[in-house]
């Protein structure tokens, strides 16, 4: 491999670091520890922090696994949030099957968040504004609401990439 | 830090970088617009491209995710195609209480794929050739079904990594 103007190349010239897209820091939040929720308007399941290393010309691209059991309201607009930007798109895999093993999973893109400390919420808000929650235990225990359960963690992998 | 044939290392000799695997382009494609889809035989959720970088020295590492709602069939074949190669392990999260959030979620690599415009296909075709339907919506907006819906969209997360 060669340094570059441009960058690092391998030696047939190939970049293998660029300026656009190239990943800055790669980060796993791991949550432990079962959160026992009750129904409202605005809950919070789990809260952490991610520490933005470059300013408005780093993305951040999150994909979560947040687990859960004890199921209750299949629509109640799951979301997660970084440094006050909130997406939806990280959506409640909800089963009618009351014990079985439920997650809110998917991928998202923040862009424009300055460097520094960012607060990293997941959380439900149901768009009428109604009181609801998705299920009663998140990281739930070891045979909670089902004997055979194992006792589960969430996770919030971060990649902070070059915009 | 030291620069040899395929690493960079630290000057304790531990490696930091290496040719194979890294990363050269992070991205991710969206789509919020809501789709409403008919029974079909050979349906499509969503066509996309990516610009690859590079020829067959890179591969493509894809996270793609389509949200719906108001499921119909639980099984009916679900694809993605990336260059025109298609992998059916694009797995359709079916519910029995149909106004949940539904989604097809996947991870998987391609190799070998030249650089250039690739487009990306995601849709359903079940084996036996029938005509159906996952869900009756992507991408919903909110309160679609349900007052307590928050809209949310489809996301495709892009890795191009050095092979």
């Amino acid at each position: 491999m060669k340094l570059t103007s441009a960058g690092i190349e391998t030696n047939a010239g190939q970049p293998i670091i660029r300026s656009n897209g190239s990943l800055i820091n790669a980060s796993v939040i791991t949550f432990t520890g079962e959160v026992s929720h009750s129904s409202s308007a605005n809950g919070t399941m789990l809260t952490g922090s991610y520490t933005k290393i470059g300013g408005t010309e780093t993305n951040l691209i999150v994909v979560a696994c947040i687990n859960g059991n004890g199921r209750s309201a299949g629509v109640c607009g799951t979301y997660l949030e970084i440094g006050g930007v909130r997406s939806y798109t990280f959506t409640y895999m909800y089963d009618n099957w009351s014990t079985a093993d439920q997650a809110i999973e998917g991928h998202d893109i923040f862009t424009g968040l300055t460097s520094g400390s960012k607060t990293v919420t997941v959380g439900w808000s149901a768009a009428d504004g109604g009181s609801n929650q998705p299920w009663s235990y998140t990281n739930p225990i070891g045979g909670r609401t089902d004997s055979r359960h194992r006792a589960q963690n969430s996770y919030i992998a971060i990649f902070e990439v070059r915009a | 830090m030291i620069l040899t044939g395929t690493t960079v290392t630290d000057n304790s000799g531990k490696i930091i970088l290496r040719e194979s695997g890294s990363v050269v382009n992070a991205t991710v494609l969206s789509r919020d617009t809501e789709v409403s889809l008919s029974s079909s035989s050979n349906g499509v959720h969503w066509t996309t491209s990516y610009t690859k970088l590079y020829g067959s020295s890179t591969n493509l590492i894809v996270l793609p995710k389509i949200s719906m709602c108001n499921c119909y069939n639980g099984n009916c074949g679900h694809y993605i195609s990336v260059g025109g190669v298609e992998k059916y392990g694009f797995d359709y999260v079916y519910d029995s209480w149909c106004q949940s959030d539904n989604r097809v979620h996947f991870t998987a690599t391609w190799t070998g794929l030249p650089a250039g415009a690739t487009s990306i296909v995601m849709g359903w075709r079940p084996a036996d050739g029938g005509s159906n339907l996952p869900s009756y919506y992507e991408n919903p907006v909110q309160g679609r079904t349900d007052n307590r819906r928050r809209a949310n969209g489809s996301r495709v997360v892009i890795w191009e990594v050095v092979a």
